[in-house]
């Protein structure tokens, strides 16, 4: 009795591995009890109608909630918050990038027209797919009040990974691409490839390439340095320059990764590994984006109080992450409401307190009326990051999304591989 | 009585196990041939071609056989000898909790627990360094996300380990073996002998197919290897589920057929496994 | 002799097992513990009030997991 109902535990448990599939296809049985009932636009409606309209209801929000002060600032300020000027409750759904992309796909091959969620936190590369696929709803950013106050002639910020956002995502929050060190380790850190080079050889084993969308954001900074100038990889995707650049960026690591962490044989799948090693000094320099995301890591006893922050001297990637609404969103006067308060000064404002969540606000200060652009500048200054004005001076615009997707493939097969 | 208990236990393992089970499986395999999917455009077998060529699912087998053989051939040696030598005192109240208690532990806490003991910043490379062994973290030999998978197999006999010893232990007491080694032994038997023909043969004669079974969960496990393991190569499940949440997706599908090949492997190996069993029983 | 050594071997096997549970309520208390220290800077419960703070649907998620589990053991003792 034992042995049989334990194997068949096991074999419960190998049919559950494959669980993602699973709920794929209860994805697809559903399809046929959705209600239909045609949702009203409401684009068409005055900004009173939406607020009365959305009033009691429930938003579903999909975001990543990899970092403590993310989530803080969510479940702290932003649902109280919600919940006790216009009555909405805002759910939290665990989820970024591929794993937005897999929702809406699935449901769009399964029909759904309700989806489960209404609004997904998202960077240019999640808005490229989901472009690709039309998952999602709009353009409804110049229906929010609060958009007054977003400049969208920075094209820092109505520009995402080279694709013009056409009111179809909000900007939500700007960051630069850093590289960290540890001052009292390293007095003067790599700023070049030529650099670079000579200190990894100096310091073996001290720095590594982690293979995911942080690392890669690394490589883009090198394939910008290897064009010759910061703007180098502006514009639509060029696969000739990307051959050419291309080639010499894997000849460049693969000359150099026997002085990587590990010797180069395997690098590290994901970048909050990378931030852990930096924490134990396994590694020297590390990356990240918000500035490299110093601040709370000191402050919560992570990183040493001597952590700084850097830009490549041909500069890191700048850019903003934005929310969309998706294309099935059940309840989209919900989804508007909500993204006007997250772009509302006050909500901008809690947000980029340093010693929360220390975000950098995507509102223009030149067009906030005097007592909020008051506030923000009265905001403490970082202890230990650097300010995105500073950055900023070495900063190129994201590339488009199709040079991700071969530096992935290219990475793996011509460094990983090999 | 009991028959009847065990058909509705069947129906209920069909519905709940089996059925899903099975619609996923024809939805992965009309994904692999790109006949569904927003991405694809119809069938074709680009997808199946491309993977046999890149060699990545080969090099991945074959390195998930060898790190999941290796995990369960060291943990069944020893859950079997601490059985024969200690199953009397692991009768203790206190000493067989305390053997329960790794199986409350879930693979990712364990691989997580393996990390910060064997990382070369972590606890036994800490040590080597008060003791003066090493100067600096990188000379730490490299135990975890290393070539021989050293990590992952450590990970796998510390979960898998406790539970072949409850096994053992149990099926030492039901199938009276103490009773037969004396017999042997009472017939001119010496304890080598004993032990070599009739205790193990008793107790792997009874839990063989569990064994298997528990070879092909190692096979696809996910969170060890996922924390503890290389970029290249990846085992099983760890290379389907990179494939299947890749950013480019024209080629999701090659997760499908990663997918695909897997399941057709692992489940003729389980119905093999159980058609064998249920002959032995018959005989029996 | 031989008690003696089957005692030592149980003991320290009690202690591998023992170990893991101490060591990860230790980590759950330290921060602030970088290479080569072998003790953490910090030790308290900062770590776990960030958590109990911040991270809403830990309680939800327990219960869910708990309800799982009773089920398919239920199920696999039952069948």
């Amino acid at each position: 009795m034992l042995l049989r109902s334990t194997a068949l535990l096991i074999t419960i448990f190998i049919a559950f591995m494959n669980y993602k599939l699973i709920l794929l296809c209860l994805l697809l049985w559903s399809c046929g009890d959705q209600n239909k009932t045609a949702e009203k636009d409401p684009l068409l409606d005055s900004w009173e109608e939406v607020t009365k309209s959305s009033e009691g209801t429930t938003v579903h929000f999909m975001m990543w909630q990899g970092s403590p002060v993310a989530n803080e600032y969510i479940n702290n300020y932003v649902i109280p918050t919600l919940k006790k000027t216009y009555n909405i409750d805002l759910k939290i759904v665990s989820g970024q990038g591929p794993e937005i992309v897999q929702m809406v796909m699935g449901e769009k091959e399964a029909g759904v027209q309700n989806s489960q969620i209404d609004i997904v936190w998202i960077n240019g590369e999640t808005f490229f797919q989901l472009k690709k696929i039309q998952g999602l709803w709009g353009p409804f950013v110049q229906k929010l009040p609060n958009a007054a106050y977003i400049n969208f002639d920075d094209p820092h910020i109505s520009i995402d990974f080279q694709q013009p956002i056409e009111g179809m995502e909000s900007p939500w929050g700007m960051s630069q691409f850093a590289l960290i060190y540890d001052s009292l380790e390293v007095p003067d850190p790599p700023r070049n490839l030529e650099t670079l080079e000579q200190y990894i050889q100096a310091n073996p084993g001290t720095f590594t390439i982690s293979n995911d969308f942080s690392g890669m954001s690394l490589l883009k900074s090198f394939l910008a340095e290897l064009s010759g100038s910061p703007n180098g990889l502006d514009g639509p995707f060029d696969p000739e320059k990307y051959e050419v650049l291309s080639k010499k960026l894997w000849e460049y690591i693969n000359r150099n990764k026997k002085y990587f962490w590990k010797e180069g044989v395997t690098f590290p799948k994901e970048h909050s590994k990378m931030d852990q090693m930096f924490a134990t000094g396994e590694l020297s320099i590390s990356f990240g984006f918000s500035e490299g995301a110093i601040e709370e890591k000191v402050n919560r006893g992570l990183y040493p109080k001597s952590t700084r922050a850097y830009a490549w001297e041909n500069g890191t990637v700048l850019n903003s992450n934005y929310i969309g609404i998706v294309h099935n969103a059940p309840n989209k006067a919900g989804a508007l409401q909500v993204i006007n308060f997250l772009i509302s000064p006050e909500a901008q404002l809690t947000k980029a307190d340093p010693n929360g969540m220390d975000a950098n606000p995507v509102l223009d200060m030149q067009k906030l009326p005097e007592e909020w652009r008051k506030k923000f500048e009265e905001l403490p200054k970082r202890k230990y990051g650097a300010e995105l004005s500073e950055l900023s001076k070495n900063a190129i615009q994201e590339p488009a999304p199709e040079y991700m997707i071969k530096l992935y493939d290219d990475f793996r097969t011509f460094v990983i591989e090999k | 009585m009991k028959s009847k208990a065990s058909n509705i236990g069947f129906i209920f393992f069909g519905l709940i196990g089996i059925l899903p089970f099975f619609a996923a499986f024809i939805y992965a395999l009309l994904y692999s041939f790109g006949m569904v999917g927003a991405a694809n455009s119809g069938f074709t077998t680009e997808f199946w071609v491309s993977i046999w060529q890149s060699g990545a699912f080969l090099r991945s087998l074959v390195y998930s056989t060898a790190v999941a053989g290796t995990s369960i051939i060291i943990s069944v040696s020893l859950a079997l000898w601490l059985t024969l030598k200690f199953r009397k005192e692991l009768e203790v109240p206190f000493l067989s909790f305390a053997m329960y208690l790794p199986l409350a532990i879930p693979g990712i806490v364990a691989a997580f627990f393996t990390f910060q003991l064997l990382a070369k910043a972590g606890f036994f490379s800490r040590i080597a360094y008060a003791f003066g062994w090493i100067t600096e973290a990188r000379q730490f030999p490299d135990l975890v996300n290393d070539p021989y998978a050293i990590g992952i197999i450590a990970t796998f006999i510390s979960i898998v380990t406790p539970f072949f010893l409850l096994l053992f232990l149990n099926v030492y007491k039901n199938e009276r073996v103490e009773e037969l080694a004396q017999l042997s032994q009472s017939l001119g038997a010496n304890k080598q002998q004993t032990v070599w023909r009739v205790s193990l043969p008793v107790l792997l004669n009874k839990t063989w197919t569990l064994i298997g079974l528990y070879f092909i969960f190692l096979l696809g496990a996910y969170e060890v290897p996922l924390i503890l393991g290389q970029e290249s190569p990846q085992m099983l499940s760890v290379l389907i589920i990179r494939e299947i949440k890749q950013y480019d997706l024209s080629r999701l599908s090659e997760g499908y057929v990663v997918a695909v090949i897997y399941t057709v492997i692992v489940t003729t190996a389980a119905v093999l496994l159980f058609s064998r069993k249920n002959d032995v029983r018959h005989e029996g | 002799m031989k008690a003696n050594w089957k005692l030592f071997f149980l003991g320290a096997l009690v202690i591998l097992v023992i170990f893991p549970f101490a060591y990860l309520l230790l980590l759950s208390m330290a921060s602030e513990w970088r290479f080569p220290a072998l003790w953490p800077s910090y030790f308290g419960l900062r770590n776990w009030e960030q958590v109990v703070s911040s991270e809403t649907g830990l309680i939800s998620s327990f219960f869910v997991s708990t309800a799982i589990s009773t089920c398919v053991a239920t199920m696999a003792t039952l069948i």
